[in-house]
């Protein structure tokens, strides 16, 4: 088998074992228990803290099952000489979120910053945003999970293959489709909005390429999963929005604050997503 | 560092194993009492669980400096090309995967216990307390590694003297009027305030700084301790 060929059965098999192990137990829970009570009782967080494992175990099964070996399996911390980028992975998604916060203000609220500080003092908002992120970072354990899988094994494989474009693009909808059990019951967007459930899974898809974008870029410049791991937790458990966007009407579309909360994240995907476009053509063999 | 990281996993993998286990106990052993009067009894297990482990951390993460005090291994790193430096930096980093794994463990255990009584996560505390370990072993591990494990805890010991000396000298000869009529229900108060979050915006501002604070502290501390290693081999036994 050629390498190519090779390197395509691989990816099949690591993408329908991380599928499989992760639908299923997704919805039974929701059908028989819901949502609300699957993702928000502290009774199933065991669930839900395996599933977000089960790219990390595909990854393990995969190598497994194809006898391929541990190399590049980007396990190795390469801490001393990227600390900046360990810097920059434990605080974009932050900085992202208080601009998104900000933006979600202009659009939807008033010009008004001053009204936004109103119901919290400065000290107070810098103490909550730090605490949120330290609180964050030792969660990155179990983001870990979808790093290993998605970062660390399917984008370098789809890299080989079709290129860094192709990585990104296909590697975010494959992570956004994986979303969808969850998508199509309200996760992130709710239920009430318009093109409900399926415009929710094509905007999941859409935020998983830029992100995905970011986090590739994250991992390929410090060989290592665990800033991409880091950043994912920041971004899912210090979501800063809520205290500088707490001036918009009750009943907004969740589906619209969303495309506006991301707006940094969108042109930061967007930014890397080309340099890592320019760097591949200066790195690729002269034809 | 991959050879010297998988080193001080392979030396103490004993004691690692005596660890977990006795953290498997702790977590089995009260296990009956909580599935019989959950609601009663699982928070306050939950809390002492996580405390109980962290301690066990703590010892442990002494036993990656004690194995290695020797002058032949410190004279032999010492002439390899990452150095003291290097070998130290492994140290540290070995000390904080340690604390990692604890969370990791207490987080798990957290969730699962939830099965039995849907109540809180207490896994928030556990994050608190992994930046409380990084700040303490920040101070501990510089007296290991200047005067080795067990003179450096006698010389710990000897400071926390002098501050037990000096309260009970306030205690002997200071204004005692804070201690007046009331004062656990005071404590009690502030305590529950501050879970509430009913406190001054410099709690939270002191709260938030913290955990970066002591990242910042724990690097520093690598830092010092290159500098005393070398003096410290001199106060090893053998």
């Amino acid at each position: 088998m050629t390498n190519k060929k090779a390197e395509i059965k691989r990816i099949l098999i690591f993408v329908f074992i991380a599928f499989v192990i992760t639908w299923i137990p997704e919805i039974i829970m929701t059908k028989t228990v819901g949502f609300e009570e699957y993702f928000f009782s502290p009774k199933y967080t065991i669930i839900t803290l395996y599933t977000m494992l089960t790219p990390a175990i595909a990854n393990v099964l995969t190598r497994l099952i194809t006898k391929e070996g541990w190399a590049e399996s980007y396990l190795h911390l390469h801490l001393q000489k990227n600390v900046k980028y360990y810097l920059f992975a434990a605080f974009f998604p932050a900085v992202g979120s208080i601009i998104g916060g900000m933006l979600v203000s202009i659009f939807f609220g008033r010009l008004d910053f001053g009204a936004s500080f109103e119901e919290y003092s400065p000290m107070f908002m810098v103490g909550a945003s730090l605490t949120l992120i330290s609180a964050a970072l030792p969660q990155a354990f179990y983001c870990f999970g979808e790093e290993f899988g998605w970062r660390a094994y399917l984008y370098p494989k789809l890299e080989k293959l079709v290129g860094v474009p192709g990585a990104v693009i296909i590697g975010g909808i494959i992570w956004g489709v994986w979303h969808a059990p969850l998508t199509v019951v309200g996760h992130n967007f709710g239920t009430d909005y318009w093109g409900f459930p399926w415009l929710g899974v094509i905007l999941m898809c859409l935020f998983c390429i830029f992100i995905g974008a970011v986090l590739m870029w994250l991992t390929k410049k410090t060989g290592s999963v665990y800033p991409a791991a880091i950043a994912h937790a920041v971004n899912n458990g210090a979501n800063l929005t809520p205290l500088f966007a707490n001036d918009y009407p009750e009943n907004t579309e969740g589906s619209w604050l969303f495309m506006v909360i991301f707006i940094p994240t969108f042109i930061l995907g967007a930014v890397i997503f080309i340099l890592m476009l320019r760097q591949s053509k200066k790195t690729s063999p002269v034809d | 560092m991959n050879g010297l990281l998988y080193k001080e996993f392979r030396q103490n993998r004993f004691m690692l194993l005596i660890g977990c286990g006795i953290a498997l106990v702790l977590l089995i052993m009260p296990i009956k009492a909580v599935i019989d009067e959950p609601e009663s009894t699982i928070l306050l297990y939950k809390a002492a669980f996580t405390a109980a482990v962290f301690f066990l951390t703590g010892a442990i993460q002494q036993i990656f400096f004690q194995s290695d005090e020797q002058k032949k291994w410190a004279y032999f790193v010492s002439a390899t090309p990452k150095s003291v430096s290097g070998m130290l930096w492994t140290k540290y980093t070995v000390v904080f995967m340690t604390s990692g794994i604890c969370f990791i463990y207490c987080f798990i255990a957290d969730c699962a216990l939830c099965i039995f009584a849907e109540d809180s996560m207490v896994a928030q505390i556990a994050v608190q307390l992994i930046y409380i370990q990084l700040f303490l072993r920040a101070i501990e591990i510089p007296f290991w590694v200047r005067f080795g494990t067990k003179r450096g805890n006698m010389v710990k010991a000897f400071f926390v003297l002098v501050i037990i000396f000096a309260v009970i000298l306030y205690l002997l000869f200071g204004d005692l009027s804070i201690f007046r009529a009331g004062l656990m229900d005071r404590l009690y108060r502030m305590l529950t305030d501050f879970m509430e979050g009913n406190v001054p915006d410099w709690v939270f501002l002191v709260q938030g700084i913290f955990p970066f604070a002591a990242a910042a502290l724990y690097y520093l501390s690598y830092k010092i301790s290159c500098r005393l290693y070398l003096k410290g081999v001199e106060e090893f036994d053998k």
